[in-house]
This record gives C-alpha cells, structure tokens and sequence, in this order.
C-alpha cells in the first residue's frame, strides 16, 4: 500500500530509545527489540539495575521513560525505590504523559529539593516532610530534567536519536513523518539536513517551528526563513501553536461543565491576541499553521481567532490544521468545514486513556464522542489520525485500528457511533494525513507522478479481521523509490 | 546549587502579572530605570519581546539584552524555572530577578515554584490591572476564571491606567477586587509609575535614602519613615502588626535585634511578611513605604514601640 504518513509526532522519541523503557505495555525499539510492558515496581527496579550495571560511568544520569503507573493499582514509585538502584548517579523516570518525572535521592539532592519545609501541590512529601521523589507538572520537573538528561534541546539535537527515529519509522511502514513541536535552533536544522539528504535515510521529515521564545511576527519570519531551506527530504516552514494543555493532566480548557471529577478548568498555554496575531501573519505570509488544542474551550476559542483572521487575509488553500482537538463538537467539526480547517484526531488516546476518561476526566458521555473520526469524516472535514510519539507508539496501523475498533484498555468500546471503517482508517493514515501535511499531491496514494513511497505489509489490510489490523507485520518500505526492509534497520 | 544559602544571600524574585496590555512592560522599564545601583534581572515571557526601551539597551548578545547599570533582560529559554536557574551561572550575580508573566499565566503558581528554588527567595507578587478593561476580562467566558486567580495570590495590585476609565468603571473596579481580594494590597497610577521600592529590595544597609520621587501626581501620592531601632523587638508581633489591613502599609523593610540577640530581617509586602535570620552586621532601622492620604509618622513610632522587648 503507500507508504504510510505519520502527521503527528516527535522525533525525540528516536532519543528516548536511549534511556530505559518503563512502559507497561510491550514496545518495539528501533532494533526490532519488542521490551515487556512492566507491570510492578520489582520489575521496574530489576530492568533499572540491569542498566545500571551496563552502564559504566558511575556519574551519568540514569534516565527512564513511558513509565505509566495509571495501570498499577494503588502502588507508587518513590525516591526510596529508585535508591535501591543507584544512590550515587542521579535517575530520573519520566511518565509516559511526559507531565510527571519521578527521581532517586541523588536527584532531589542535585536539584536543592533535599529540604524540609517544602510546599508545592507538584511536590508530594513523604512522612519524614521531604519530598517523595516525584515532581508533576513542568515547572517542578523544569527543576531535575537537568540532572537526568531530559532537556529539550539536548533531545532536538541528538542524531544518533534522529537515526533511531527513523528505524522505527521503517518498521511500522511509515515513509514521511512530522516532527510537531520543534525548536529547531540553527545546528539542529543542520543536522536534520545534513542525514535526510544521505543516500539511505528511509524517511521523510516534516519539522514545524514551535511558538515559543518569540514574538509572533517573528515566528513568521523565521518559518519563511526556514521554508527556504526545505529539501526533499527535509520539510520547514509551517508553525505549531499550542493553545491549552492535556485532558489526562486535568491542563486541558474545557467547555462546561469542566472535568468530571470537579478539577478546575485546565490553563491557557498563550493569551488569545497572540493566537489571533500570528494566524492573521501566518494567512498573509502564506505559513500553514498547526494549532494543538485538546479541551473544547481551547477548540472553540481558536477557531473564533481563525474566523477573525480569516476575514481579514483569505486563504483559499490554507489547510490550518487543529491537533488532536480531542473533544471537538459536531458543531465545532461543521466551523472546521466551513472555514477550511483540517482535524488530526488523537485515536490512539481511546485505547491508552479511554477507560480514565470516562472514570476521572471528561466522563463516559463526553468519553464516548471524543476523538469523533466517524462525524469528522461525515460533516466532510479532511481528517488524520495520530499517535504524538513518543505520547503513544509510532504505528499508523495501530492508530487506524483504534479508530475503526475504539477499544479501550479494559475492553470497552468506547462509542461505536464514532467508529470508522478499514478503508477510511487507511485513507486517514495515507492520502488524509499527506493532506494535513500539504503534501498530498506528492505521497499519501500510488499514482503516476507521485513519489514512490510504500508500505510493504505480509498481509492484506483491507482482508483482515478489523480486529487484528494492529498486528499485521511490516516487512520494510520503500521510500522516494529506495527498498528499506525492516529486517536490515 | 547543592548547598542551602544563607537566607540573605538569596536572590530576591518579584513577579509581575497581569493580562496583555495591562502594562507589564512600562513597569519593568520604569524598574530598569531606577534600579539604584543594583544589579536587576528581568525575564520575560516565551512570547513577549524583550521589552526594553531602546535609550536602555547597552548591547545585545543572543538572547540577552545587556541594559544600562549592569542590569539584563533575557526570555524564559527552556522554560522560566530554568531560565532563573542560568542566572545562577552568571557572575557577578544579580540582586534582584523581576519575572514578567505571560497574560495567561499565574502567578500565584510561579511564586509557589520560585520557591522551591535553592538560592531564590521571594519578594513579592505585584499584579497590574487595566482599569478600563479588567470587568471585561472578568466577564469573558474564556477569561474569567484565570484572570480571577491571577488576582487570588496578589501581594499588591496596581490598578493602571486609572485615567483612562471613567468614573463608574473606575469605582467598580476598585470594588471587585477589594471586595473580591481583601488582603491585596490596592495602588492606583496611571503609567504604572510607582516608587520602585514597592518593587523591588532595594535597601541598602543603612536605608537612608530618598524614596523615589516623580512630577506624576500618582508617584507623589506614595511617602516613606525611616525608623531606627535600638532596642530588641518582639518581631513576630510586630510583623504581623506592620502587615495588618488596617494600617495599609505598602512595604515595609528593616532589620533589628531579636529577643536572642540575633540580628533578623523583617521584610512586608502588603498583607505577606517574613523574618529571615541575618549573618552579617547591619545598622538596625526600618523603612516604612505608604500612601501620603493616610500617613502619619508618630503613630507609626509608637506602634513600633510597643514591640520592644
Ligand atoms: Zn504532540
């Protein structure tokens, strides 16, 4: 089939390969290498002391990642456990929603967090009154990352992670991917060029400039600035704005009546003249924007700006796409057609998060609509479908069959009304997704003139079981014409 | 920083809040301008320009604007607590940070991360409202509810831009937050020209200083006492007296002798104080910051008084 297209994620994930994955589900690394959900705290600690030991130098951080303790009872991880690996080198396990970091003593130390007389709801403290080891929310975590290699521009800049990312593309069939939220400093970019341009890097990078540390005009200029640069195999250019937080981080702004469990309302991540700003500029300047925006408060409020903005610069062919805006209304999908806009729908969030959803969040009515592909599709509006890698795993045919089976974790399916069919699921995973991304007239179907990108799967999509469409394996791709077998990654 | 600092050695942090437009900007110019000889860092928020008037600006390296009197403003980087922990990287280092939030963000909530910082140490949470627009932030569906707890942890609140509004608006303003929020402490201007003193710590070891003084009519409506303190001071009691409503003292800063003998600082700033101990030999006196409409000297004195132990 063609290649597939992955139209939102991040190429960290390829960096977080290099740390320990704490997951509770099994994964596949970019070696092929599947490593076993972890289920307790006692195989947590065993796979952390195995690194440990492997990992000579006694001063590095020791760092985990995708640990996901939603699933694990009442149980938590505590720095007292994380000692029980190293007390001398600093660990550092990050949740697999990337919104909690849990570290050992020598963590807390290094971070000045040792101390008594603490108060900071992000910071739970154990009997003794010090902190537990674990630090919610970015502003706590901002305090350790350092200590235990989790800084974001160290990640954008790591090419051995860069190179990973790009395996594990190849083993789940993916031929162009995105990387949604990037800085993108100046050596960076560089990097990215320099390896997409090599003979045999398999995949196709779309790279967006995030909103963050600059003014709006000037996100726009260095978006044009970086168009310039784009290549075949590099794509710069377009913008990510992020208007409101997470559902499962309670940071999501929500329409009422608000979260379900009587959180209060989640916050603003920027204040609505900037998002108005920069979609007039990016309208006039031609710069396709990208909006993240999960509650349907943040939805809402975006497109009002894009109306605005719309009426001043028209657009034809702007294709402005919302990320994930997981609880978009039938009439906020129906404002999406009628101004022009793409969804690209977080399908992967049914299976990982639905039962929370409907337990904690938004609550089983609100659960059941969320992440709506079949009104989506039906009211006409162009629509992909996600994972956010490392948030979820890089894999198209798994996003697809959250989509068509809505299955949560527990087994429920979670809104058979939004369920879509193999074949649209295919589209949204190819053609709807290369839409997303402006390159629809290049990737996404097998036709004369277009490039020669597949998927090359050991079993027939559209004539499996739907649901066993998860576990179809990937043989390799070929990509811009060059055959990549998975088996040689 | 591994080691616990010595409270006075902290790096004194003022955020500043408040929505786009309420007037941030003109106060951390207004700050960076009166400094006083201290060495001032400003960062400012992941969208905002740097905000620096251009006659201010002495050289531009990357992302740092060196500013006149060995003060600089940078942006957030990576994220704003660690923005603040790079400044610890930098010698000489500073004596004051000023923090501009973004329109949206809490301050209340950075203050509470602020301090869980080693080396930092709060001064204050000063939050600007536009006295023309706030009521229409307050009703604003999507607004409502941050703009009312951007307001909830506020140590002073500066309600700007006070000409602009017409009486009725000006009067209801002054109503919600007061009634809303009873322990902030309300200042009226029009340019957010306010003493920077009310900003900033900007007390040197003997005090004896002018307060800043402006031809704005709102500048001239603050006044200061310096007081010197001989005796030993219940400054527990005397704290919670200097910070309390009634008297509506804006800030007060001063260091004296406790029942132990040790010297302590006592800082308010409006209803918030804190007593923090102190290393070093420092002349013992006080300077007292109000509103010249409701000032009067002697019986501050006397209220200081009945504290010595
Ligand atoms: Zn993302």
């Amino acid at each position: 089939m063609p290649g597939l297209v992955e139209a939102h994620s991040h190429v960290m994930q390829g960096a977080f390969w290099k740390r320990v994955y704490c997951g509770y589900f099994d994964r596949m690394d970019p070696e092929g290498r599947v490593w076993p959900g972890l289920t307790t705290i006692d195989n947590l600690l065993v796979r952390l002391s195995k690194a440990d030991r492997e990992f000579e130098d006694r001063t590095k951080p020791l760092a985990g990642w995708g640990f996901d303790p939603l699933y694990w009872g009442s149980e938590r991880l505590q720095r007292r456990h994380l000692d029980q690996v190293s007390t001398s080198r600093p660990i550092g396990i990050l949740h697999a929603s990337c919104h909690i970091l849990n570290v050992n003593t020598k963590t807390l130390k290094m971070a000045g967090l040792l101390r008594s007389g603490l108060k900071h709801p992000g910071l739970p403290l154990g009997e003794d009154g010090l902190p537990e080891g674990e630090l919610r929310g970015h502003e706590c975590m901002a305090l350790a990352n350092r200590h235990v290699g989790f800084m974001r521009e160290e990640l954008a800049n790591d090419e051995f992670g860069f190179r990973q990312f790009a395996k594990q593309c190849v083993r789940t069939g993916v031929t162009t991917a995105t990387d949604l939220a990037a800085v993108l400093p100046d050596d960076a970019v560089k990097m990215m060029l320099r390896v997409t341009a090599e003979q045999d890097f398999p995949v196709r990078i779309a790279a967006m400039r995030k909103f963050i540390n600059l003014t709006g005009p000037d996100l726009i200029r260095v978006a044009r600035e970086l168009g310039d640069l784009s290549t075949d195999g590099l794509r710069l250019g377009s913008i990510k704005v992020v208007a409101d937080g997470s559902i499962q981080g309670f940071t999501a702004r929500l329409c009422a009546p608000g979260y379900f469990n009587g959180a209060p309302n989640g916050i603003w991540y920027m204040p609505r003249e900037h998002i108005e700003e920069v979609s007039r500029l990016a309208l006039k300047e031609n710069v396709q924007m990208h909006v993240h925006t999960n509650g349907d408060q943040a939805t809402q409020l975006v497109l009002e700006c894009i109306q605005k903005s719309l009426k001043k610069h028209a657009w034809s062919d702007h294709r402005f796409t919302m990320q994930h805006c997981q609880l978009a209304s039938r009439n906020q999908l129906k404002k999406m057609r009628e101004l022009g806009l793409c969804a690209n729908l977080f399908s992967n969030q049914i299976f990982f998060w639905g039962d929370l959803h409907c337990k904690y969040t938004v609550g089983p009515k609100r659960a059941r609509n969320m992440n709506a592909c079949r009104s989506a599709l039906d009211i006409g509006v162009p629509t992909a479908i996600h994972s956010d890698a490392p948030i979820t795993p890089l894999s198209p045919l798994f996003t697809a069959w959250c989509a068509v089976n809505r299955l949560t974790h527990s087994g429920q399916v979670l809104g058979k009304h939004e369920c879509i069919t193999i074949d649209e699921a295919l589209y949204a995973i190819t053609m709807g997704a290369a839409y997303t991304l402006k390159l629809d007239s290049e990737i996404g179907s097998i036709e004369k003139g277009k490039r020669a990108d597949f998927a090359i799967l050991e079993q027939d999509p559209t004539e499996v079981d739907i649901k066993n469409l998860k576990d179809i394996e990937v043989w390799g791709t070929v990509q811009d014409g060059r055959v990549f077998p998975a088996s040689e990654q | 920083m591994n080691q616990e600092l010595q409270q006075s050695d902290r790096i004194q942090v003022t955020i500043v809040g408040g929505y786009l437009g309420a007037g941030k900007t003109t106060l951390i110019n207004h700050l960076l301008r009166n400094a006083n000889g201290k060495r001032l860092a400003v960062l400012v928020n992941e969208f905002g320009k740097l905000p620096i008037d251009g006659d201010l600006i002495e050289s531009i390296e990357g992302e740092v604007i060196n500013v006149v009197g060995g003060c600089i403003c940078c942006s957030y980087g990576e994220s704003m607590i660690s923005g603040l922990m790079d400044l610890t990287d930098i010698k000489p280092s500073f004596d004051c940070v000023v923090i501009e939030a973004s329109g949206v963000a809490i301050p209340g909530s950075i203050a509470t991360t602020v301090q869980l910082l080693d080396g930092f140490s709060l001064n204050g949470i000063i939050t600007i409202a536009d006295c023309d627009t706030l009521l229409d932030f307050v009703e604003d569906p999507y607004l409502s509810d941050t703009i009312k707890t951007q307001f909830a942890h506020s140590d002073i609140t500066i309600v700007n831009k006070t000409d602009l509004a017409n009486e009725e608006t000006h009067t209801a303003v002054i109503d919600w937050l007061s009634q809303n929020y009873p322990t902030t402490q309300l200042i009226e201007t029009c340019r957010t020209i306010v003493p920077p003193e009310i900003a900033l710590d900007l007390g040197n070891d003997s005090g004896q200083r002018e307060l800043f003084q402006s031809n704005d009519s709102h500048a001239s409506a603050f006044t200061s006492t310096s007081v010197q303190l001989e005796n030993a001071m219940d400054i527990e009691r005397l704290a919670e007296a200097l910070a309390s409503k009634a008297l509506g003292l804006i800030r007060v800063k001063g260091f004296m002798k406790s029942g132990d003998g040790t010297i302590k600082s006592l800082q308010t700033v409006g209803r918030r104080w804190e007593i923090k101990p102190v290393q070093k030999q420092v002349p013992c006196h006080m300077v007292l910051i109000g509103m010249k409409s409701n000032w009067n000297p002697q019986s501050l004195q006397s209220l200081i008084a009945k504290f010595v132990v």
